[in-house]
């Protein structure tokens, strides 16, 4: 039985079986199965809490929404009708979730400053170490470009950066994003289009503000 | 800015769709290498004439790299460990839906708790309260002098008949005397009688009254009740010489 099981898998395409194992993970909810939830957690909390914390740029504020999200899939799995791929619907909560946190964050907390920003940064994010081979030096300068780009991330408009960001670093295609995002498929490729210009304009002013050395050559007489 | 000087008469006509703006809109798409077999050869030929286009797919490429190399961020162990809690509660809640007899169950289980929480912040004063007052008993109890009555106990299968305690010390004048008594469970004389009543003269009859009323008696017992009960009493003078 077992057998026959895998050969009708074995004849799947990877988006059949990506579909097939959403079924099952979500049949496994439904039915309040221990592993199932396990896995969910442990397929989702990594990159919901990095979309979290690129739309907000806030470890904490991330962790109370990646807390909301999980809390709405596992009340509302129930009511997902399959519509749209599993990591579509939850990218959607997560989305939604972050935009009203920031809505209450402009209400609530716009005077506000932290004290643990700096302490924060340093503990939560991964070591920048790429590979064993690194030197400091291309440390160092892997490092600042790193900081440059959060930086650039972080300072496009609200608006382009979702799609960015489910764009380039998620890798979601353009349909995915657009059902994420609720939008249609054109404002999904202009949100990205203006997100990208405004990023590369970010980072083109930022670097002719501070040029790099340059290294000229001359004829030595 | 035009391009395709370098390639064949068809691919040039192509190539005049794909003026520098407009591979400018595609390169990311191109670099991700996600466009069409048809965009994907225009832009191409286009980037390797066309200079700025050649500088802007470097810039791009870059930034994409860079995007894409950007570190994960790391889930905090907290937040972890929340989502583990959120998870169990939220199962135990879906089990506990899912039928009556185990809503039951859950219900009862929660009152226990809520009750057993209720009661434990008295357990301890309680039980404190009592092994003091315990305490308390054990110093006092040696000062504590009760002396049980245990001469009136009488027990339960005697039965006795009325008897003299104390004779009165008013005597009588007549000789001989045969009263029947009606003593009360007290022990007190609530009637008499002669038998020879006739042949008593009125100062006898008063001097044999006192004689009966002011002597004192121990009522008849019937298992182990003091009761209410009669006697013939033989009374005869004595005299003492000497």
């Amino acid at each position: 039985m077992t057998g026959a099981y895998l050969n009708l898998n074995s004849n799947l395409t990877p988006e059949q079986e990506a579909a097939l194992e959403d079924h099952r993970l979500i049949e496994g909810l439904r039915a309040a199965e221990e592993s199932a939830y396990e896995e969910l957690i442990q397929r989702f909390q990594t990159p919901v809490y990095n979309l979290a914390w690129r739309l907000l740029n806030d470890p904490a504020d991330a962790s109370d929404v990646v807390q909301e999200v999980f809390l709405k899939i596992f009340r509302n799995v129930g009511n997902f009708r399959g519509d749209s791929t599993l990591r579509t619907w939850v990218y959607r909560i997560a989305v939604n979730e972050s935009h009203n946190r920031r809505r209450w964050l402009f209400r609530h907390r716009r005077g506000e400053t932290g004290i643990e920003e700096s302490f924060e940064d340093s503990e939560t994010r991964e070591r920048p170490l790429m590979d064993e081979g690194e030197t400091p030096f291309d440390f160092t300068m892997n490092r600042e470009a790193q900081i440059l780009l959060e930086e650039a991330l972080e300072a496009i408009n609200p608006v382009f950066r979702p799609a960015l960001v489910l764009r380039e670093m998620e890798e979601l295609s353009y349909e995915e994003i657009a059902a994420v995002l609720e939008v249609s498929i054109g404002t999904v490729k202009s949100r990205i289009l203006r997100g990208r210009e405004a990023l590369r304009r970010y980072l083109a002013n930022r670097l002719e503000c501070a040029p790099a050395m340059q290294l000229v050559p001359r004829i030595v007489k | 800015m035009r391009a395709g000087n370098a390639i064949g008469t068809e691919d040039s006509e192509v190539m005049e769709d794909f003026g520098c703006k407009s591979v400018r809109r595609s390169m990311w798409d191109y670099v991700a290498g996600s466009l069409d077999e048809v965009d994907r050869h225009g832009v191409g030929y286009h980037v390797q004439d066309c200079r700025d286009c050649e500088l802007h797919r470097k810039e791009v490429r870059s930034l994409r790299s860079g995007l894409k190399n950007l570190p994960p961020v790391h889930v905090p162990a907290m937040l972890n460990t929340r989502l583990r809690v959120i998870a169990s509660r939220e199962r135990s809640r879906r089990l506990v839906r899912r039928d009556f007899q185990t809503w039951l169950k859950d219900q009862r289980s929660r009152a226990r708790l809520f009750v057993d929480n209720l009661l434990k912040p008295f357990a301890v004063p309680a039980a404190g309260g009592i092994l003091a007052s315990f305490l308390c008993f054990g110093v006092i109890v040696d000062t504590l002098h009760v002396v049980p009555d245990w001469q009136k106990e009488l027990p339960a299968g005697i039965s006795t008949e009325v008897a003299f305690d104390d004779i009165s010390p008013f005597s009588c004048g007549r000789k001989d005397v045969l009263v029947e008594l009606s003593v009360d469970s007290n022990g007190k004389v609530t009637d008499w009688k002669l038998r020879e009543a006739a042949n008593a003269s009125p100062e006898e009859l008063q001097e044999i009254g006192n004689l009966v009323l002011y002597s004192t008696f121990t009522p008849a017992v019937r298992s182990g009740w003091p009761i209410s009960s009669k006697r013939w009493v033989f009374m005869s003078h004595i005299n003492v010489r000497g």
